[in-house]
């Protein structure tokens, strides 16, 4: 947590201290944000909760075994991690969680692993393509999620006998296709 | 393929060589921030690559800057990438690994591959020529090449992170990204392969640039000398 404020130092042109107070004052350390980088944020946000309900319905189900159990232990904290991280960045209140539902996705390891596969697949594919949308400050702090979720995706795809890294160039996705794509995870409000 | 060590004196001068070339055109933090209120002079290398760009953007010098900026941001991922990709290579043209492994270095070699390709055909005249490597062993045996690549993607992933947010260009920030992804699997990938847990942390952090040159020139891989390798035969490297 420590390392967190100190990082949030990136977000602001004052520098760690300031940010580091903030955080543990737990004041607004997103104040300064832009509406546009509060947007991509909150994107990001949509997903870290996702992948967060999704890594722990898994081991609240308890189906796991071997590999696949490890890989759910590990990433799971993982993904609480960078869902503090973001909420820390917004830095005001950002609502609460949205409700998901995965199905039978968490019930065995292949299907689990698969469904990690897509999940984690798009992560990516959806951080990149916010790229060009932040300012260069708040992709320098995104920029620290988004390679754990490309090592995230890679693993996965080992656990599920797949090439890690299919392509030389991950493929972005702009914000509406990946919210096309995790809408079966939504439950409509 | 090692050579004799009486031959590594000339390498050991070059310890500060292509990639301490490529790291001191970089920006660095304090340059950035002063840019807005500094009138830098066009620069001629910016004005041969980006022609177009540099007649419409006549009247904004500090354009011409950031096109330098960006053009040592590349050549400096271009030399990692040369690092890379000769490593992989050269592994798969030496045969000494089987099965996943195997597969690892073919797959990930023709990734690093493109990514040269793709750094050269952005700079254009402007892409810096390979250097010479030297692997001393570690392309020629299982277990020297599964810890030498791990090293080697993860420091790709933070090099390439700390150039992220000193890139001006969108086309070229687009680019990198999708790169610097690639990396992070490729990094999870062989870590899987060498059993060791492939996101060690929920953070990776950005490697300061005299660290990436500090750590590449630790392991003695860049040389003075012609590359000894397939890369010599391989037009990609040569520019």
């Amino acid at each position: 947590m420590k390392r967190i404020a100190i990082l949030l130092g990136g977000l602001s042109a004052t520098g760690a201290t300031a940010a580091g107070l903030a955080a543990a004052s737990g004041s607004s350390a997103g104040s300064s944000l832009s509406s546009r980088d509060r947007e991509v944020l909150e994107f990001a946000l949509k997903f870290e909760y996702l992948q967060t309900a999704f890594y722990s319905q898994a081991l609240h189900d308890g189906k796991l075994t071997g590999k696949a159990r490890q890989f759910a232990q590990v990433v799971s904290q993982e993904e609480q991690a960078h869902l503090t991280y973001i909420k820390n960045a917004l830095g005001r209140s950002t609502g609460s969680a949205p409700a998901f539902r995965f199905g039978d996705a968490t019930t065995s390891n292949a299907k689990f692993i698969a469904a990690a596969v897509a999940i984690e697949d798009t992560g990516v594919a959806a951080y990149n393509g916010q790229a060009e949308n932040m300012s260069r400050s708040t992709l320098k702090t995104v920029a620290r999620v988004i390679s754990v979720e490309a090592r995230h995706a890679s693993w996965a795809r080992s656990l599920a006998g797949k090439l890690p890294a299919p392509v030389p160039a991950d493929v972005p996705i702009s914000a509406s296709v990946a919210l096309k794509a995790i809408t079966p995870y939504l439950v409509a409000g | 393929m090692s050579e004799p060590t009486d031959t590594l004196a000339l390498a050991d001068i070059d310890v500060d060589g292509a990639l301490r070339e490529a790291a001191e055109r970089l920006p660095t933090r304090a340059q950035l921030l002063h840019r807005a209120g500094r009138v830098a002079a066009a620069g001629a290398l910016a004005t041969s690559l980006f022609p177009a760009a540099a007649q419409a953007r006549a009247s904004k010098p500090h354009r011409a800057k950031q096109a330098d900026d960006d053009v040592a941001i590349l050549n400096f991922a271009l030399v990692l990438e040369y690092l890379q990709a000769n490593f992989y290579t050269e592994a798969e043209r030496l045969g000494s690994l089987h099965g996943a492994l195997a597969e690892q270095a073919r797959v990930v070699g023709s990734h690093e591959r493109a990514h040269v390709k793709a750094l050269q055909q952005a700079l254009g005249h402007a892409a810096v020529k390979s250097p010479g490597f030297n692997f001393r062993g570690t392309t020629d045996s299982p277990d020297p090449f599964r810890a030498t690549a791990v090293a080697l993607e993860d420091l790709t992933v933070g090099a390439y992170k700390e150039q992220l947010p000193k890139i001006h260009s969108n086309r070229y920030l687009a680019a990198a990204v999708s790169i610097h992804s690639v990396e992070a699997r490729h990094a999870a990938w062989i870590r899987y392969l060498a059993g060791i847990v492939p996101a060690e942390h929920a953070f990776d952090d950005a490697v300061a640039d005299t660290e990436t040159v500090d750590i590449v020139n630790s392991t003695r891989f860049v040389t003075l000398h012609a590359p000894r390798t397939s890369a010599q035969h391989a037009p990609a490297f040569t520019g």
